[in-house]
């Protein structure tokens, strides 16, 4: 009887503490998975590599937006869930932009830092979620090739393909020059025109001023320290 | 509730059977579509039986480690999530009483790999053949209405689930929506058979579909069969403007 008390107990918090999502977010979290498994089956290799992170449930929580997405991966995709009862391995915490950016970039310690990203929990399996983003390797070509044959004969499809990838290749190419030029053309303006910021030839050897001051001081304090010291030992023993 | 327990007598769509031949007959209507079930069932709700469905698992607050049953599984769109958060700890048993519709679901779920924790089970949800207190959530999609004895279905349900554990119900039910009325009857009583003929040939089956939503009792009637049974706390979700309600109920 006592046994039954318990478990009884035990039911009505959980009736509590039940999940009640909307419809609409029940539609939302489907298009993403919907999109993200559209995604990853353009990349040949994906699913075998998601396949070492089976039984692992990643979260990642997006801060301002107050969603928490669960991600459960196996060899034929990932499932994604908003409610999820049990514990992730992995959460990882970030604005938007920020996590949109880390499924890009290379992903260092100082950079998580800077993009205010926080991994809790399996900080390896975070890493490997987010090598495998980055490794990501879509054939668009090939991929819209392939569609454009369903609508037509195959070697105009493979034309049309290969032109719009030679496109979309140079835009690729003409995009970090142009982000290049851009950030010059900036600094030029500050540093030089407006001589609001100083050039980098006058900041390194103040840079380097500062660094053996600070060194200079260091040694300074530890020779004061060891003075004080033998000083102190040297009183004690009068 | 669907059975005549006086004349023995209960209703296949809009037609009045023999209690003892309505099995038959609904076994007959998922044979013939089993094997197009889903692509039927894309067409039949325009694709939004899977948020339906997606609704069922956000809400069903499944966690490694359960024991899952669902019912009237077919396919296996439900088992198939179900597995992978229940994981190797837990397990998930698709039951249907129909064996085309459950060789349909064991060959799908073996070739998207879910293999070790689900079982399969061709089962009568009247007679569940499975040990008092025993799951932790029971799930039932677009199946009790071809049930012939749904109380008695629910009776068992209630048996098999653990003290604490959780009956959802999905199923369709009565639209909330007045205005709705004249184009949802015109799209299941003219379009539904019309695409049932086009894609399996078979528009009869398709209107059994149709009919037998319009008999399945609607939203309250359900619940008090839910609380007949055993169940307490029992709610309801209406989804799409009532077209589907979800009904939520625990054994305590």
């Amino acid at each position: 009887m006592r046994q039954w008390e318990s478990i009884t107990i035990v039911s009505m918090s959980e009736t509590e503490n039940t999940p009640n999502p909307s419809e609409l977010k029940a539609a939302i979290i489907g298009v993403i998975e919907t999109v993200l498994n559209e995604y990853l089956g353009m990349d040949e290799t994906a699913h075998s590599r998601l396949g070492s992170m089976a039984s692992k449930v990643i979260a990642i929580e997006i801060v301002g937006w107050d969603i928490t997405l669960y991600l459960l991966p196996d060899a034929h995709g990932i499932q994604v869930m908003s409610e999820y009862m049990g514990d992730a391995d992995t959460t990882i915490r970030g604005k938007p932009f920020a996590l949109f950016n880390m499924s890009r970039s290379e992903t260092s310690a100082a950079t998580l830092r800077e993009q205010d990203i926080t991994i809790d929990g399996d900080l390896e399996q975070g890493q490997q979620f987010n090598l495998f983003f980055k490794q990501l390797d879509i054939d668009w070509e090939e991929k819209l090739a392939q569609t454009l044959a369903k609508f037509g004969s195959e070697s105009n499809a493979d034309l049309i393909a290969h032109q719009f990838g030679r496109v979309i290749k140079g835009f690729q190419q003409w995009q970090p020059q142009a982000q290049q030029t851009l950030e010059e053309n900036i600094a030029e303006y500050f540093q030089q025109e407006s001589k609001m910021l100083p050039m980098v030839e006058e900041i390194e050897p103040f840079n380097h001023a500062v660094d053996m001051l600070r060194n200079d001081v260091d040694r300074l304090e530890a020779r004061i320290q060891r003075l004080i010291s033998k000083n102190s030992a040297e009183s004690k023993a009068d | 509730m669907s059975t005549n327990a006086d004349s023995d007598k209960t209703h296949f769509g809009y037609e009045t059977v023999d209690t003892v031949a309505k099995q038959g007959k609904v076994a007959e209507v998922f044979h013939s579509v089993a094997n197009k079930y889903d692509v039927m069932n894309d067409l039949m709700s325009m694709g939004i039986h899977r948020l339906w469905k997606r609704y069922t698992i956000e809400i069903s607050g499944v966690k490694p480690g359960d024991k899952v049953l669902d019912l009237a599984g077919g396919t296996g769109d439900l088992a198939a999530k179900f597995a992978r958060i229940v994981g190797q700890t837990g397990h998930v048993t698709l039951s249907d009483i129909n064996n085309s519709m459950l060789n349909v679901g064991r060959d799908r779920l073996t070739d998207k790999g879910i293999l070790g924790n689900v079982d399969f089970v061709q089962a009568n949800a009247e007679c569940l053949p499975f040990p008092d207190n025993h799951f932790d959530l029971i799930t039932i999609a677009f199946g009790l209405r071809n049930v012939t004895d749904k109380d008695a279905a629910l009776r068992s349900m209630h048996r098999v689930l653990k003290p604490g554990g959780k009956l959802l119900v999905l199923e369709f039910s009565k639209p909330t929506v007045k205005a709705l009325n004249p184009v949802y009857d015109t799209y299941s009583f003219k379009v539904l058979p019309f695409l049932g003929k086009l894609i399996t040939n078979d528009a009869d089956s398709y209107r059994y579909l149709a009919e037998s939503i319009r008999m399945h009792p609607d939203q309250d009637t359900l619940k008090d069969m839910m609380q007949n049974a055993g169940f307490e706390k029992c709610d309801y979700f209406n989804l799409s403007a009532g077209i589907v309600a979800l009904h939520r109920g625990y054994k305590t």
